[in-house]
């Protein structure tokens, strides 16, 4: 009996810690994976978006809701707008943060051109 | 006790003080002085021969003490605004890099003395593009430079071409790419992209140099300069510029 209860109140614990811990992390990442056909003919895949990791550097209302809505669809990404100082482009302009040429550092599945 | 130990002093100090005054105004008796003249007087022209050598030695010894006066003058003056020899260079924090005399062989530290200051070439008002860097492109717009077609005043120098071409990008929604060859063709002749060793940069006929972005990046196309010679490629809307038609909807 000792030991059920020992494993039983071990695996509260654990959860408990783990629940913990993701709300700590607080913010999920976002694949961003709008305009599919655009990015497979330029050669790189979907975005990764890193919520938490962005969330080290700037606070919330640093970018919602000026530079991004806060609702699922309503952010037209692309990089054209990226390029014109819109969207990532507001910070990724190789001043605030890195530029946007290095792709592989935001788009998954980046080819290796021969 | 003590009295007659202060009185001992008193007597020891009186007499070393009676024998220093002995001793420098010792002055030898008539007689012996008057021999001493004598024997000088024999050996006269002996004595002046000696006397010549020691002043020209004397001689010889004011002329070294002047001449290293004077190169301590001269250490002391080695730093003279008016020689241009004499400049110092100092680097970004303040500190010697070099100096201007040319006879001095130039090491890393001179060399980077040499080199341009930070505020210097901020006063030579050279065009700038959005991100600090030197802009070469304006430069050669605005004709501020002239560079030397080569060393042999009779070679003939092929004017640049002036065509330009649209490169349609890749994505959707990305301005297309108008290359210069004007610019290009006037730093460049047409064989460093278009007959590189080891296989040309950029093959000469429309549509079969399937460019891409994340190639560029990889150092291929574009990338065999810019980023590395050229302008790096943070700012997309330097070479982005042609906007695409509206999407079909």
């Amino acid at each position: 009996m000792k030991l059920i209860l020992t494993v039983v109140i071990a695996t509260f614990i654990a959860i408990i810690a783990q629940t913990g811990s993701l709300q700590a992390a607080g913010l999920g990442d976002i694949e961003i994976d709008n305009h599919a056909e655009s990015k497979k003919e330029a050669g790189v895949g979907t975005v990764i978006y890193t919520h938490t990791q962005h969330a080290k550097r700037t606070k919330c209302a640093t970018c919602h809701p000026s530079i991004f809505k806060k609702e699922k669809g309503a952010n037209q990404i692309n990089m054209g707008a990226n390029m014109q100082g819109e969207y990532c482009g507001a910070c990724h302009n190789g001043m605030m943060a890195f530029p946007m040429f290095h792709c592989d550092k935001c788009h998954t599945d980046v080819i290796q051109v021969k | 006790m003590r009295s007659i130990y202060k009185n001992k002093l008193y007597l020891t100090l009186a007499l070393v003080i009676g024998f220093a005054l002995l001793f420098s105004g010792f002055v030898l008796p008539d007689g012996v002085a008057e021999a001493k003249e004598l024997t000088a007087k024999k050996n006269a022209p002996i004595m002046l021969a000696a006397a010549k050598k020691d002043t020209k030695k004397k001689a010889t010894k004011r002329k070294k003490a002047t001449e290293r006066r004077a190169t301590k003058k001269k250490a002391a003056n080695i730093v003279d605004p008016t020689d241009p020899t004499s400049v110092l260079y100092l680097d970004t924090a303040g500190k010697l890099a070099g100096i201007g005399d040319p006879n001095v062989p130039a090491s890393a530290s001179v060399k980077a003395g040499l080199g341009w200051h930070p505020a210097a070439l901020e006063a030579t008002g050279l065009p700038k593009d959005r991100y600090g860097l030197i802009d070469w492109a304006a430069i050669v717009r605005k004709n501020m430079i002239k560079p030397r077609h080569s060393i042999n005043p009779n070679d003939s120098e092929m004017p640049p071409m002036d065509l330009d071409i649209i490169i349609k990008a890749k994505g959707d929604y990305v301005n297309d790419v108008k290359y210069p060859h004007w610019i290009h063709t006037y730093w460049l002749k047409c064989e460093v992209c278009h007959a590189t060793k080891g296989g040309a940069i950029f093959i000469p006929a429309r549509g079969s140099n399937n460019m891409t972005m994340v190639g560029i990046v990889q150092g291929k196309w574009c990338g065999r300069c810019h980023g590395k010679v050229a302008f790096p490629l943070t700012d997309c809307q330097r070479c982005h510029t042609v906007p695409k038609k509206p999407l079909k909807k």
